[in-house]
This record gives structure tokens, sequence and C-alpha cells, in this order.
């Protein structure tokens, strides 16, 4: 508790991890709120008033169907958080227990496991994802699985590596000469030492998904209209970017705070959370 | 460390704001000789060089080979390699006389054995005839006869886009070799992806070209084109079945610029619809696909999402300018009336039982897919009108976005509901459309089977008189509106936006007519 505590006023002092934390917060207020905070219904066509600039009543203006694009922005925070969340938490886990498996037990289960890591970081993510949405079809479901299939490798590579070095330490061979089971080892000794360079990969990991769903969203395989997610938005503004850019410009610019937020915050965690990075920040000072 | 980065940031801005200056500032005085060239703006390159009968991707062919006869602006059929021609009586003899005197690029003479030969080419996509053709004669040097078993009435359609070509163009084991037509521009290079440069053919029967080059530039990206246009790097695009297609968002933009002029010309036969899957519920049932087509204010739809460019198709599919000759002008169709769609929907047995705003009948909730490609931009925001407005009846919709050859899958499969369909056609005749969508047999994407249908269509073809020929037409609307197999929505037309550099161009009819005028434009400032 001591450590966290610490941790986190360190944080505090790191003045870019605290602009992004302020404004994932705000994000997820948003998300939670969003049916409260917009003003209009995000699905809600009307056809008499399309493509209107930025106005009192409209915010953000409106897109190609008449639909206040502020709402639909407001609404497409929570599905773009969900989805960073959910996948990260898919492969965070995933891609950790495999890591810890691999690396304790080493022999064939490692060699099996590492070589289907090899297997997936050998294509390019983006391909392999496209052709998973694209051989499932496009839908929340099929794009979560399309990312969790392509991100867990970072997080299994990361755990083996730890694994491999703490389980040489003393206090694993206390508690092996104590006859702890494996199982009791991972978690109680192992896990632990592992788990801060996973929660900053982690938090990067969200920024790349939100990206990475936007991307594969405007490509046409992910989120299904009408649903209001970014990426689509983007794309389907992409015909009016010179007469109507709003359309594309403000989900633009959701994007890249988002996955600025996400980052700040995980170089801030980075800094704090991994000793290493701080020694050498140390020394450059 | 700051002040660096400073520094460099007013590096970056003012580097930017010289770079937009730069873009902005009028290009240099040219002189007033222009050269006589114009490049045209492609969405997609060509297949292949061989001419191929009706096909949507070739309009640069249509330069390099020519046919027969050519549609005009109003789709009227006008002659061009033959001079005249007369059919008999019953419809199967068709008696084409030849322009004399045209020699081909290479200088082989045109004359009625290189119409047999070409004719003769190849089994389709090459050949444009029907499949009961008996023989294709040529009685003397200029006159060639087809014959046929049964009388076969758009056959004039289909030698309007049915090109020629010199034997010379094939080895001597019928094999294509080089692309060797009559036409106005002769190839000069065909580099794969980004453009193909023809030169002008000097020796054209019709008079040497004023052009000396046309260049089409392939710019896949729509937004990309237009500004291509605003920017003078390319002098024409927009026509749809030339791949050109513009988005309708930028074309009141493009009217307003001074040096750009926008050309409308006559709407595709071909109409852009929602086909029902009959052969499953809930659209087996008539009752649920009137209440679609009540429930769908078609001209809301389309005067909000295709805007200026579309003809909304309030009457069926033949309500559009091109084909109001044949239009049953007695069907009352389904003008749009949600408070209909409700009660036809109730009568079917769909009632919202639960209050969650769709209807459910024996507990399950109508909820159907509706399958589309995004093969233009208009389409996916056609759909998601259409999915609010039936959301309105109590229905529910949902989107499935797929890849071209995908729906063609789905289709075959029968994993749809309610599918979006479109096309281009080959020829201004709609027996084309009705066969492919609609022939029990030869029907390429045929979901509503039915045998008296099938029988009008066939005589479609072999009525060749027109006054029977039209009530053919009724008959053929009489059942669409009452089995209502699909919501009909609008159809395209073919707008080009020009530069007015460009002179004397016009669009022409026909599936390529963009490029039909080419021989006599010239540019002049």
């Amino acid at each position: 508790m001591n450590e966290t505590w610490i941790a986190l006023k360190e944080l505090r002092e790191n003045r870019m991890a605290a602009v992004g934390a302020v404004i994932i917060i705000f994000l997820v207020f948003v998300a939670f709120f969003a049916p409260f905070l917009a003003p209009h219904n995000p699905l809600e066509q009307n056809l008499e008033k399309r493509l209107l600039a930025p106005n009192s009543e409209y915010p953000f203006g409106t897109d190609e169907l008449g639909r206040g694009i502020f709402s639909r922005l407001l609404y497409g925070t929570r599905i773009s958080l969900e989805i960073g969340v959910i996948v990260v938490g898919i492969t965070a886990l995933l891609g950790t227990i495999l890591g810890c498996i691999s690396g304790y037990y080493g022999g064939i289960v490692d060699e099996i496991i590492m070589r289907s890591v090899d297997v997936v970081l050998a294509f390019p993510s983006i391909i392999l994802a496209l052709v998973i949405a694209g051989l499932l079809g496009p839908g929340v479901f099929n794009l979560i699985l399309a990312l969790a299939v392509t991100h867990w490798p970072g997080y299994t590579r990361l755990v083996r590596g730890m694994t491999l070095s703490v389980k040489e330490k003393e206090f694993v061979e206390a508690a092996r000469a104590l006859r702890a089971s494996s199982f009791y080892i991972m978690r109680r000794h192992i896990l632990p030492n592992c788990i801060n360079p996973v929660i900053v990969l982690a938090t990067l990991g969200i920024a790349h998904t939100i990206i990475f769903a936007a991307a594969l969203s405007f490509l046409g395989l992910g989120i299904q209209p009408p649903t209001p997610e970014w990426g689509a938005m983007l794309k389907a503004g992409i015909p009016y970017l010179r007469s109507a850019p709003f359309l594309t410009f403000f989900p633009g610019i959701m994007i890249m705070i988002t996955v600025l937020a996400f980052n700040f915050l995980g170089d801030g965690l980075r800094d704090t959370l991994d000793p290493r990075a701080k020694e050498m920040l140390m020394m450059r000072k | 460390m700051n002040k660096r980065i400073t520094a460099l940031l007013i590096c970056i801005i003012v580097g930017g704001i010289l770079a937009v200056a730069g873009c902005i500032t009028p290009p240099e005085e040219v002189s007033k000789e222009l050269p006589q060239e114009i490049v045209i703006g492609m969405g997609g390159d060509i297949k292949g060089l061989e001419p191929v009968y009706g096909c949507p991707w070739g309009a640069p062919l249509r330069l390099i080979y020519e046919t027969l006869v050519m549609e005009d602006a109003d789709l009227k059929i006008q002659p061009l390699l033959a001079e005249s021609w007369e059919v008999s009586e019953d419809g199967k003899v068709w008696t084409f006389h030849l322009n004399k005197g045209i020699k081909f690029h290479d200088g082989t003479p045109f004359n009625a054995s290189v119409v047999k030969f070409s004719f003769e080419y190849k089994p389709a996509p090459y050949r444009a005839l029907p499949h009961y053709t008996k023989s294709i004669d040529a009685i003397d040097e200029y006159t060639v006869k087809f014959v046929l078993n049964k009388p076969y009435a758009p056959l004039l359609r289909d030698v309007s886009s049915a090109p020629i070509m010199s034997p010379t163009a094939v080895d001597e084991n019928g094999e294509f070799k080089s692309p060797i037509g009559t036409g106005p521009f002769k190839l000069d290079k065909w580099v794969k992806g980004q453009k193909i440069v023809l030169v002008k053919n000097e020796n054209y029967w019709r008079g040497s070209p004023k052009l000396e080059a046309v260049t089409f530039k392939i710019i896949p990206d729509a937004s990309a084109r237009a500004m291509a246009l605003e920017t003078g790097e390319i002098d024409l695009t927009g026509h749809r079945a030339g791949r050109g297609v513009l988005y309708v968002s930028d074309i009141p933009r493009l009217r307003e610029k001074p040096e750009i002029k926008i050309v409308e010309g006559y709407t595709q036969p071909c109409v852009n619809w929602i086909q029902f899957n009959t052969e499953k519920e809930p659209f087996s049932d008539l009752k649920v696909r009137k209440a679609v087509y009540y429930g769908i204010d078609t001209q809301k739809m389309v005067t909000a999402v295709v805007g200026e460019t579309a003809a909304p198709l309030l009457q069926g599919p033949l309500s559009m300018p091109s084909t109001e000759h044949l239009l049953n002008r007695e069907l009352t169709w389904y003008p749009y009336n949600p408070e209909k769609a409700k009660e036809l929907l109730a009568e079917a047995g769909w009632k919202d039982t639960d209050g969650d705003g769709f209807r459910d009948r024996n507990g399950e909730q109508l909820k159907v897919t509706f399958v589309l490609s995004a093969f233009s931009p208009e389409l996916p925001k056609i759909a998601e009108v259409a999915q609010a407005q039936l959301k309105e009846i109590g229905m529910g919709v949902k989107l499935q976005m797929v890849e071209y050859g995908a729906q063609q899958m789905m289709f075959e499969k029968g994993q749809y509901d309610m599918m979006m369909q479109m096309g281009v056609c080959g020829h201004g005749d709609p027996s084309l459309w009705f066969n492919y969508f609609f022939h029990s047999k030869r029907g390429v994407r045929c979901a509503f089977k039915d045998e008296q249908l099938t029988t009008l269509i066939d005589r479609l073809y072999t009525t060749v008189d027109s006054k029977d020929r039209l009530k053919v037409f009724y008959e053929i609307q009489e059942i669409m509106e009452e089995d209502a197999p699909g919501v009909f929505l609008f159809s395209d037309p073919n707008i080009v936006a020009v530069n007015k550099r460009v002179k004397n161009y016009e669009v022409q009819g026909g599936i390529h007519g963009a490029y039909l005028s080419l021989w006599k434009v010239y540019i002049e400032e």
C-alpha cells in the first residue's frame, strides 16, 4: 500500500501524466453520463438539418443525415473507451498468464507459447486484424476479437522475460524449499513482481487499441452504422472534407486527445513504476 | 531547450504558411496557344485492351474501337460505322449497310467480313448477340446480315455496345495481340494502375480529331478527383459508367467555380433499389413487403442523400426520365404512408406486445438484416435513412456492410433479408435490367422467381413491334407493383464536370457516352 502511495505521489509530480490522467477521468465521466450530457439523440436523423455548421443548437454542427455531431461524439467516447478497456483487459490477462507459464516452466511449453507469439508477430498486425475482421464480418464482437488476437503477444513476451529473471531469485527458491506449489509461487511471488511493466504496457495499449479500432471502423470493418464510433464518423465525413470539414475535424480531434492522454499517462507510469527507466532518468539529470 | 522548440515551431508555422501561399498564388500566365490535350480523371483502371461487349470499365476503349450504331444523348439509336439498317417483319433478319472507305488504325479496310469476324470472335462477354443467333453473313463488301432463330428486340442496343476490331488485332491462333480499331484515337501507352494515353488517329474517317492526345489518369479517390479538376490537373471527370463518379457533396461547389461546367446527361436505365429476400420470413409475406414500401419516404431520402444528382423513382423502376415513355401511369405504387405501413404490419401479425418499439410475433422480434456494399458513398447513407424510417413503423434493421464480392456470395446463399442493389447498364433498354434481376432462369440476382414475370421478360426480347412491346412493359410494371419484390429508389444520372477550356463537349448516351464526343472536342481559353 505504501509503495502505491509513493508511486501515486510521484505520478502527481509528473505534469504530463497528471494532464493525461485528468483528461482520462474527464472522458470516463463523459462516457458514463453521455445520455445526460448529450443535447440530442445521437441516432435521430433530421434530414432537413443536414450539414449545418457549428451553431448554438448543435455545438459541433450536424452530419450528412442531420444528426448532432457533438452528441454523437459523446456517445462515441463510450464505445472507444469500452473497446479499449475490454481489449486491453483480455489481452493483458491472457498475455500475462501465458507469459508467466512460459517463463516459469520453460522447455516444451515455453517453445510452444513463444513460437505462437512469433507467428502472430510475424504478420503486420493491421493486416492480420483486417483479415480476421474481413473473414468474420464487421461488428463489435469481431472487432474486439480481431484486436485481441493481434495484441496479446506483447504482454506474453514482457512477462516471460520478467519471469525468467524473477524465478531465479532467492525468495522463489526459498518458497520452493518450503514445498510451495508452482501455482502459489507464480501467484504470490512472480506475478506481483511483473505487474508494474504490464500496467505501463496496458495503459499505452489502450491508446493503441483505440486508434486501431478507429482505423478498422474507418476501413468499414469495425463498428457498423448508425453506431456513433469516431473512426466510422471520420470515414463518413470524407466526401464532405471540402464542403463541411467539421464532419471530420471533431472526431479526429477526439481520437487525438484520447490517444494522447493515454500515452501521457502511460509514459508517466513508466517513469514512476519502472525503476530502470527512473535510474536512467536520474543519471541524465 | 525550450527556445529551440519554439524556434522549430516558428519554422514549421512559417513554412506551412509559405507552402499554403504557394498553392494560392495564381499560376503564371501561359501562352495563348494551348496544347490540344485533355486529361480525364478515372476512378479505376481498365482490365485489358481486348474489346468486351458492354463492359462498365472499358470506357477508354470506346475511343479506340467503334460500334456499328450508337446511342445519342436521348438514348436514341444513331448510325456510326453502319450508315443504315433494316429489320425484317418477323424481327429475325437484321441487315446493316456499312459506311464505305473506313480504315482501321493499321490500314486494314473495314468491311462486312470484319464485322462478321468481330461478332464471332469469342463468346460472351466478347460477343453481344443472343445464343439463338443462326448466322452472321457478309452479303457483299458493305452489307452484313444477322439471321436469328427467334426475334430479338434489343438487337440494335446490343450492337450499340459491341465494339468492332480489326482481324489484325489477333494472332494466327486467334489470341488477342494489340488494340486496333477504327476509332478517333490510338493507344499510345498503358501504364497499369496509373494512366492510359491515347494519341489521335489522323486518318479518322469522320475527320482528324483536333485533340492530339487523350490521357486517362487514374485517381481512385473521388474527392481527390474533384480537387484535381479544380487545380487544372485534369480537365474532365464524373461519368459514373466511365468510372469517374463524383461525390454528390462536391457538385454544388464545382458548380460555383467559374472555370468549371457541369454537364448533365440522361439517367442510367439502371435502378438503385432494395431487394427483398422473398424466399424467407418476414419478406415472403407480401403485406410486410408493401409495409416497407409504404414506410420508406423515397422522395425525402433521395433528396437528402443523393441530392440534385438523382431522380427518385416514385412510380416504380421505369419512372425515370430516360424511360418515361415506357411508364405505366395507371399504377399508384406506394406513396409514403407510415400509418398504412403500420396497419399492414399489424394485419400480418406483427404487433409490439412488449412495448420496446419493435414489433414481434409469437415471441419473435421483427428484425431484419440489410446487406450492402459501399459501392458508392451514397448507398450506406441511403441504408441508414431506411433504417431510421423503418424503425418508425416498428421494424428493426441491422445493417451489414460487406465487400462487393462478399455481397454476391451472401446473395447466392440467401444470407440476407434486404439487399441494396445497383448497377450500370450496358445500354439504354431496360430489358437488360429486368433480365438481370427478375428472370427466374437467366437472372444473375433473381430473388423473386415468378413464372409470369419470366415469360413477360422473354417476350420483351422477342417482341419487336414497339406498340406490342410497350404492352409487355406495362404488364411487367403491373406485376412489380402488385408483388413489390423490392423498393425502387433512384437512378443515377450521368453528371460530368468539365473545365470550360474544353469546347464542343457533350455527354452522349450509352454506357460510355461521356467520351464519345471527344473526337470533335478542342481546347481554347
